[in-house]
């Protein structure tokens, strides 16, 4: 749930990063925490394997400071995608205000795709919240991989409740920032 | 849209806050958290300058919930209580309600017992005040604030060129 904090002027946003292994969950977050400047961004926690997976989940928080002397903090954690790391999704996904979905393009992936949105839904359900209603961003990853899987088709097997989606090549830093401002759009009522 | 808000009014940080204080004073502890599950601090009392706050805050709510979440697998009833001892400082855990938890950093020098002792002692004032803050009713505010930040990740978004940041990565 968000927090509106009116005597100390803050207001905290919790949002989620959900989606298969390796889909570029933490590459999202990273590029953030390289882009923004130092004042707006704190610090980074990964909490990843030896072989760079997200063990635990990844943390950045964010504070933009806006009229009024208000502190507007998006608190960003990424899920660890693999299946049996169910307990730590379910921890981060506890008081969530918002979800990306970050799908893989590679086209042997489609099947991880649909069984990581498929997770999201039930986890969502076991920290009593609906898959239905929670404020949802797809973006489709990798889209300069070699065949990607055609937008049509993560259309039509990912996209079950018609929201807003971007194509993204996280690494190189496209369509990062768009799904974050999507997301804050959706939050905040902005759109 | 209707998001829904946890509303914190002046006072219920000051009140959550002040009865922390008694309880660090009373228990000889080092700082004492109060954290909202979902990785928020609600209220604290002398959280040490070398930490940053919101990492702290992240990492002992999802330290709390891993546990509990094992506890639930073991089949432990009613689990509440984590403690981690370190070789100069101890972490005890007190679970406040539902969706809270009492942190309490103290040094290996102070005994377990008194710091249970006085936080359990805690615990009933601390589940009044956060019970009181979350039955209150949900509310939509209508806060131009959060809307100004995401104009700002807007701009953001349409300025920012492919490849920026790469370098500091």
């Amino acid at each position: 749930m968000a927090i509106h904090n009116a005597p100390s002027k803050e207001i905290i946003y919790k949002i989620a990063y959900h989606g298969p292994g390796m889909s570029g969950k933490t590459t999202n977050l990273r590029f953030i925490y390289n882009t923004l400047p130092g004042r707006q961004v704190g610090k980074f926690l990964v909490l990843d394997t030896a072989v760079e997976r997200t063990l635990y989940y990844d943390f950045l928080p964010l504070a933009i400071s806006v009229d009024d002397d208000y502190r507007v903090r998006f608190h960003l954690y990424t899920v660890p995608g693999q299946s049996y790391y169910d307990a730590s999704r379910k921890l981060v996904l506890k008081g969530v205000d918002g979800v990306v979905f970050v799908a893989d393009s590679h086209g042997e992936r489609m099947g991880e795709n649909i069984e990581s949105l498929e997770m999201l839904k039930k986890d969502l359900a076991d920290v009593g919240l609906s898959y239905d209603d929670v404020p949802l961003i797809i973006q489709y990853n990798k889209r300069d991989v070699p065949s990607p899987i055609p937008l049509a088709e993560l259309e039509a097997k990912l996209n079950d409740r018609h929201v807003g989606t971007y194509e993204a090549v996280a690494r190189d830093g496209v369509g990062v920032f768009e799904t974050l401002s999507a997301m804050a759009d959706l939050l905040t009522g902005r759109k | 849209m209707g998001l829904r808000f946890l509303e914190l009014k002046s006072g219920d940080v000051e009140l959550m806050e002040a009865e922390l204080r008694t309880l660090c004073a009373r228990s000889g502890a080092e700082s004492v958290v109060l954290l909202d599950l979902s990785g928020v601090v609600l209220a604290s009392h002398r959280i040490p300058d070398k930490i940053d706050g919101l990492l702290f805050a992240a990492l002992l709510s999802g330290n709390f919930a891993a546990t509990e979440e094992l506890a639930r697998r073991l089949g432990v009833v009613d689990f509440r209580v984590m403690y981690h001892e370190g070789k100069r400082q101890n972490l005890y855990f007190d679970k406040v309600t539902e969706e809270t938890v009492l942190v309490v950093l103290f040094k290996d020098s102070n005994a377990l017992g008194r710091v249970k002792l006085f936080s359990e002692k805690a615990l009933p004032e601390l589940a009044r005040m956060v019970g009181e803050i979350t039955r209150r009713p949900e509310t939509t505010p209508d806060l131009p604030q959060a809307r100004s930040a995401a104009e700002y990740l807007a701009r953001l978004a349409r300025s920012i060129q492919p490849g920026d940041g790469l370098d500091q990565v």
